[in-house]
């Protein structure tokens, strides 16, 4: 399997919240065996990311100053990065903001608060759906 | 490399605890910046609490307190529904902003005690570290490749120096050691003395003895040696031994189900638990208790022995009426006076009181040795005995409810079935004992390796039914395969008996209108199939 689809190594988390910042980070690496660096603003992600290089990049939706959303454009702006998958996280999931988040050009959106013990193999998941696996 | 279970949990709790410690703080900050009961209150003020709100509701969540996290979610909502009108908070808003303030606070009481409560027995101890003191480097080696296929870090030390400077290090989860060799097992036991000497609690030891008489059985347990394992033995046996000894801490949390008259009462006493590591749901009114056990199954049931619309004991007699829950502990919160009454009517002689006001610890001591109860009588019927996976029936029904679930959420569900070829001839050759030791062997690997969520069972003889949620086939497929690899280079045996084997593997997933019949046969169908392919052949039904 490993052969059909690119590897899922580097991941770019960014989210204000310290305590869940930790968890997924853990959880990430714990779980998934991912190298994860984690980000506590958009801002830091900006100036972070390009050195970073990132496969992936999992952005909360509501933070202080420069929300989830604005830093997805401000991302796509830098063409090292504009084509790196973006997921979003957020804790209201509500349908028409799922919906606006995707038609943004999120590759999906994920529900806070996350389980700690499946979300490494739900990002897995959502990285070969990405790559054409049907599953 | 990816960790496992016992890792994430071990450094989620630390972290769990470290929000328990700093939430008085959090929330004094709420308290502080909540509307004046009279007075203008600042549009940044509101925006700061609501900012804390919405972080205290996201780390409650992740951290499972879920009261916590919806009082912290209303609050929020009322903040952000004030500050998106143009005019000024109404007074009515602030008043409602001022309750889920409050209500936020309170459910957020916790005492040191708790956190206590909560803490790992053991914090700075690594959970799969082992330690084996053997002086024969040959038979270390052999030992040591063993442990590590179940999941273990074992490391090999040749003298009782050495293994002490390393014990001091970091202390290992076991420790093993070796005396094996020796007529009567005296340095090993004076190891394990000088390794326990002054240390609280002491590190658990199994003792391998090359000898099994009662002289050295009584030095082993004065010596405060926890397993005494005549040696050689089966290495199932070794490891089953390991595991108990690994795991006396580890625990999903117990769910707690919360009946109680006062709403206020009830949250608090969910917070209570909930500090101690328990997850809880209060159940919103007598009358809909049964739909509160169906969306939330609990280990135990707490309420109130006096209710709005009926007795406490006269709900529970209804409870019990239901198979499901037919074993299911209730404890009844009671005042002194109710207590006496229900006693003198008779109708109390089988239930179980605390009276109110219960001291907190004293109550989740209560709860928790209620839930520990069912949950091991529970384990109990639907374990296999000879492997201690589940039983055929229970991983049935496991089969029946996560199909249901993955056709309603549109998730996917693989199961695998597997069996040890030519496992007839095996148990013809070396006997039923043997056959019995591969079967313990493979499934002891099966849940080293898989997830706590994936369900494994029994089918019969050497059949075994492995349910994955959340899993695709081409993942399971690769998992297996990883496993198969680790069970081929594995010897099973005891005494003089070195055998090995492997097993075959079908896997079929479930799909749209697809029964949990249907899904079991699609299974075995594709493991018969596997099976002409020849040994250790790992097969996905196609789709």
């Amino acid at each position: 399997m490993s052969e059909r689809f690119p590897p899922l190594d580097r991941i770019l988390y960014v989210d204000d919240e310290p305590d869940i910042r930790e968890v997924a980070k853990i959880a990430l690496e714990v779980m998934g065996g991912f190298t994860v660096h984690a980000c506590e603003s958009g801002e830091m992600a900006l100036a972070e990311a390009p050195g970073f290089k990132p496969d992936l990049i999992l952005l909360d939706v509501m933070m202080p100053r420069m929300d989830g959303p604005e830093t997805f454009a401000a991302l796509r702006q830098i063409e090292a990065l504009n084509a790196v998958p973006i997921v979003f996280f957020t804790a209201k999931a509500q349908r028409a903001e799922v919906q606006a988040l995707l038609e943004l050009g999120a590759l999906d959106v994920l529900a806070k608060p996350f389980d700690p013990m499946t979300v490494a193999q739900t990002v897995s998941e959502i990285w070969m759906r990405h790559h054409g696996w049907d599953g | 490399m990816a960790g496992t279970v016992e890792d994430l949990q071990r450094r989620l709790a630390v972290l769990r605890d470290q929000f328990v410690q700093e939430l008085p703080q959090r929330l004094s900050r709420i308290g502080a910046l909540k509307p004046p009961a009279v007075g203008a209150w600042a549009d940044d003020t509101a925006a700061d609490l609501r900012l804390l709100a919405h972080s205290v509701k996201g780390s409650a969540g992740t951290f499972g307190f879920t009261e916590l996290s919806a009082r912290a979610a209303r609050l929020e909502r009322l903040i952000a529904q004030a500050m998106a009108q143009i005019a000024i908070a109404s007074g009515e808003q602030k008043h409602a902003i001022r309750e889920a303030a409050d209500a936020l606070t309170q459910a957020g009481t916790i005492d040191a005690s708790a956190v206590q409560a909560a803490a790992p027995r053991r914090p700075g101890r690594a959970t799969k570290t082992l330690y084996l003191l053997d002086e024969d480097p040959d038979r270390s080696i052999g030992l040591i490749e063993q442990l590590r296929q179940y999941g273990y870090q074992p490391e090999g030390f040749a003298t009782a120096e050495a293994l002490l400077i390393a014990v001091a290090e970091l202390e290992p989860v076991v420790v093993l050691i070796d005396g094996s060799a020796e007529e009567t097992p005296e340095r090993a036991i004076a190891a394990v003395i000088a390794l326990n000497a002054d240390r609280d609690p002491p590190i658990p030891t199994v003792l391998l003895a090359g000898r099994d008489d009662l002289g050295a059985r009584l030095a082993a347990v004065r010596a405060g040696i926890d397993i005494f394992l005549p040696w050689p033995a089966e290495s199932s046996e070794l490891i089953s031994q390991l595991d108990h000894l690994a795991t006396l801490d580890d625990h999903a949390p117990y769910r707690v189900l919360i009946l109680g008259a006062e709403p206020i009462e009830a949250n608090r006493t969910a917070a209570l638990l909930e500090s101690a590591g328990m997850q809880t749901r209060v159940a919103p009114a007598s009358l809909r208790i049964l739909e509160a056990l169906a969306e939330f199954p609990p280990d135990m049931l707490l309420m109130d022995a006096a209710l709005p619309d009926c007795t406490g004991t006269e709900l529970g007699a209804v409870v019990h009426q239901f198979p499901t829950w037919s074993d299911l502990p209730i404890l009844y919160l009671a005042s002194a006076a109710e207590v006496e009454r229900q006693l003198a009517s008779g109708a109390a002689g089988a239930d179980d009181f605390l009276v109110k006001p219960v001291p907190a610890n004293r109550l989740r001591a209560a709860v928790a040795a209620r839930a520990e109860r069912r949950r091991s009588f529970r384990a109990l019927i639907a374990q296999d005995p000879l492997t201690g996976l589940l039983t055929h029936r229970a991983i049935d029904r496991r089969i029946v409810a996560e199909v249901a679930r993955a056709d309603r959420m549109d998730r996917p569900l693989t199961l695998a079935i597997l069996d040890i070829d030519r496992f007839r001839a095996l148990n013809q050759r070396h006997g039923y004992p043997v056959g019995d030791g591969v079967l313990r062997s493979l499934a002891l690997l099966l849940r080293r390796r898989l997830r706590r969520s994936d369900q494994i069972g029994r089918f019969g003889g050497d059949r075994i039914a492995i349910l994955l949620p959340e899993t695709a086939p081409e993942l399971a497929e690769e998992l297996f395969d990883r496993i198969r690899i680790a069970f081929a280079g594995m010897t099973h045996g005891g005494a003089g008996v070195a055998v090995s084997t492997s097993f075959s593997t079908g896997i079929a997933a479930s799909r749209a209108g697809r029964t949990a019949g249907e899904l079991t046969r699609a299974a075995e169908l594709t493991l018969l199939e596997a099976k002409q392919g020849g040994d250790g052949a790992i097969r996905v039904e196609e789709s």
